[in-house]
């Protein structure tokens, strides 16, 4: 495949730590995977496994006092010349912000406390422009106006002076869309874009994604933990655990033939149509650890059906590429490696 | 926006009404009338009372008429004449004795305002974005410090300091040479040279207090999820900072806005009298010592009407910063 000899994105094991007055949480324990170019790549997850974290952390917004400590983030912006190491830029520097909101952009979740709300979306989303073009106020204007069009918000011209509470959440999730597209970024990271939404809204949202992401040409890293929007907009999936990376690969062999342990309950629980209703629904059992508790070895084993006592909690399994662009970290994976050889 | 303030105007009226007729009330509510007050006085002091002029005065307040028409007498004369009443205690209209003392009482006011302003709106600021550094620590022990010591204690400090290290007469807005002089560069420039004194004294607890509201103003919208979008769009922090939270966070220092009006003219009351700067408040505090009511009930009626103004100044800032208010439902 050329996209994997050409990403756009390559993160290596990335660390991004918070340091608190209770000890050192390691939100992102050395995570790695690649973006294809003009691919949607999803982090699934449980809440608290570091999903959100990993989006913000390639951009350097991740909120105070987490950093990013370790790994690297080798962006590929522009095709032919050297990539940039994300990961080693000055959060405050202007390498960083000339990427941000430019070359790649953010969607985040609740679209009404992530937009100012004594701003008009117009003035929000033009400070984009001002910031990255040399455009003037009349010419950024127009390409707010056009952009917010793209968007399907109704009535463009007029909404450039709406403020977010004049607006419906669906719209307001457009108009956020329509700030992280003025630009034309290579590369969207939506932090669970969706998740605020009714349904109905949802499935729209989910649609205009994928239209502007074909006709703008970019990636999009999509962080949610709704297994159904992975099914719909996917092409490869990166499932997370307590920070880690369990399995990653692309959509179709995720879902049809999981490997991990983790992966595999996470499936298990999605409810289905036509499901008995006397039947309970399906829960992995146990809860996930807090940060303070992480586990020894495999930070799964505590609820893993498949533990093996006296490996998985003593030391932390290896990642094991068992296809082309497919990882599992698992010690059941590294048995069937071996077995390969 | 022109709605929003016509409304309001409109509710200030019986707001204003009310205030009015309890001030009358106070005025009334010592037994005896005006004038029996002032003959005791005049007796006292020994002096003889002219019946002519007493009957005079009788008749200017209506004290023979109903109390209605005297609340109408008093309170078109204010709006129509400028005319308060008369204060026994100085011997003269309570207009003339305010109008005295206005203009410095309202520049003191003002310039130790803008200190305050000028100090705690940038300390807090820092003091937020750079939570718990050295510098935080230092500007909130100052603060405290600020806060908890009185003003009169600070007032009698720095004129013990300043009288005995600078030989500088503190007290008093001039220095004796030029107390009686018109007014000349060298009067201005003792004027400034004594000013900074009370503004210190009376901008310490304010600025101390100031501090605290912007730090803790500003800290609650600092990692509010806004402030991230922003600067995933690639905004400096320093202008991510003035365009989006310290906008928000100064919201409810406007709403408080209104309340310094009313204290234009009440003052810093013991930091005057300590200093013996020549304010209002000291004014108002002997009027409320020796039962002066007409003195007393002006200051009364001139707070409570000042602090309504206050408040609608706020109002409509707070709809010009924030659109949710401009907008509201009513």
């Amino acid at each position: 495949m050329p996209e994997s000899s050409d990403p756009l994105l390559k993160v290596e094991d990335l660390r991004t730590q918070f340091e608190t007055d209770h000890g050192t949480v390691r939100a992102v324990d050395g995570v790695s995977f690649e973006l294809p170019r003009r691919k949607t790549v999803c982090i699934v997850g449980e809440s608290g496994c570091g999903k959100s974290v990993t989006g913000r952390s390639i951009l350097q917004v991740v909120d105070k006092p987490g950093k990013v400590t370790g790994g690297r983030m080798l962006w590929h912006g522009e095709t032919g010349s050297a990539p940039v190491d994300l990961a080693s830029l000055d959060p405050k520097g202007s390498e960083i912000r000339r990427i941000r909101g430019n070359e790649i952009s953010m969607v985040f979740q609740e679209p009404m406390t992530s937009l100012s709300p004594v701003h008009t979306i117009g003035n929000q989303i033009m400070e984009a422009v001002r910031i990255h073009t040399d455009l003037d106020m009349a010419a950024a204007k127009e390409r707010v106006i056009e952009a917010l069009d793209q968007v399907g918000m109704p009535k463009p011209a007029e909404r450039f002076d709406a403020y977010t509470f004049q607006l419906s959440g669906g719209m307001r999730q457009r108009a956020m869309i329509a700030m992280a597209l003025v630009c034309r970024p290579k590369l969207l990271i939506a932090d669970e874009p969706t998740t605020a939404l009714d349904v109905t809204t949802q499935a729209q949202i989910l649609r205009l994604l994928a239209s502007l992401q074909a006709e703008l040409d970019m990636s999009v890293l999509f962080v949610t933990h709704d297994m159904g929007v992975v099914a719909q907009i996917a092409d490869e999936v990166v499932v997370m655990y307590l920070g880690t990376v369990v399995e990653s690969g692309p959509v179709e062999q995720i879902f049809h033939d999981p490997q991990h342990p983790y992966t595999q309950a996470l499936l298990a629980a999605v409810p289905r149509i036509g499901q008995d209703r006397s039947d309970r629904l399906v829960t992995i059992r146990g809860t996930v650890p807090g940060p303070q508790a992480r586990p020894p070895g495999c930070p799964f084993h505590p609820r893993c059906d498949h533990v093996r006592p006296g490996e998985c909690d003593v030391r932390e399994p290896r990642t094991v590429t068992i296809a082309p662009r497919r990882d599992v970290r698992c010690v059941l994976a590294e048995d069937q490696e071996e077995s390969h050889e | 926006m022109v709605h929003y303030i016509a409304r309001r105007l409109l509710y200030m009226v019986p707001t204003l009404l009310a205030i009015s007729i309890l001030t009358f009330l106070v005025i009334q509510a010592p037994p005896g009338d005006y004038l029996n007050t002032v003959v005791a006085k005049l007796e006292a002091e020994g002096q003889y009372v002219d019946r002519a002029q007493l009957e005079a005065l009788r008749n200017r307040y209506g004290l023979d008429e109903p109390i209605w028409v005297q609340y109408w007498r008093w309170i078109t004369g204010i709006i129509i004449h400028g005319d308060f009443g008369h204060s026994f205690v100085y011997s003269a209209p309570v207009a003339d004795v305010l109008k005295e003392r206005f203009g410095f009482t309202v520049l003191l006011s003002v310039t130790s305002m803008a200190f305050v302003w000028a100090v705690a709106i940038p300390v807090g600021m820092y003091s937020a974005v750079k939570r718990y550094s050295p510098a935080d620590y230092t500007f909130t022990f100052i603060g405290f410090l600020g806060l908890a010591v009185p003003n009169f204690l600070i007032a009698l400090v720095l004129m013990y300091i300043s009288y005995s290290y600078f030989g500088q007469s503190v007290g008093a807005l001039f220095s004796p040479e030029f107390a009686e002089s018109s007014w000349n560069l060298g009067k201005i420039l003792d004027l400034l040279s004594n000013l900074w004194i009370p503004i210190v004294i009376i901008g310490t607890a304010g600025t101390a207090g100031m501090m605290r509201i912007v730090r803790a103003n500003l800290l609650d919208e600092l990692h509010r999820p806004y402030v991230t979008t922003a600067r995933a769009k690639g905004l400096t922090e320093g202008s991510l900072l003035m365009k989006y939270p310290a906008r928000l966070a100064a919201s409810p220092i406007v709403s408080t806005i209104g309340w310094l009006l009313p204290s234009l003219i009440s003052g810093e009351i013991i930091v005057s009298v300590v200093l013996n700067l020549p304010t209002t408040g000291p004014v108002m505090l002997r009027a409320l010592e020796s039962q002066d009511m007409y003195l007393a009930g002006s200051f009364l009626l001139l707070l409570s009407v000042l602090t309504v103004v206050g408040t609608l100044i706020s109002d409509v800032l707070l709809a010009r910063l924030d659109p949710r208010i401009r907008y509201g439902k009513r």
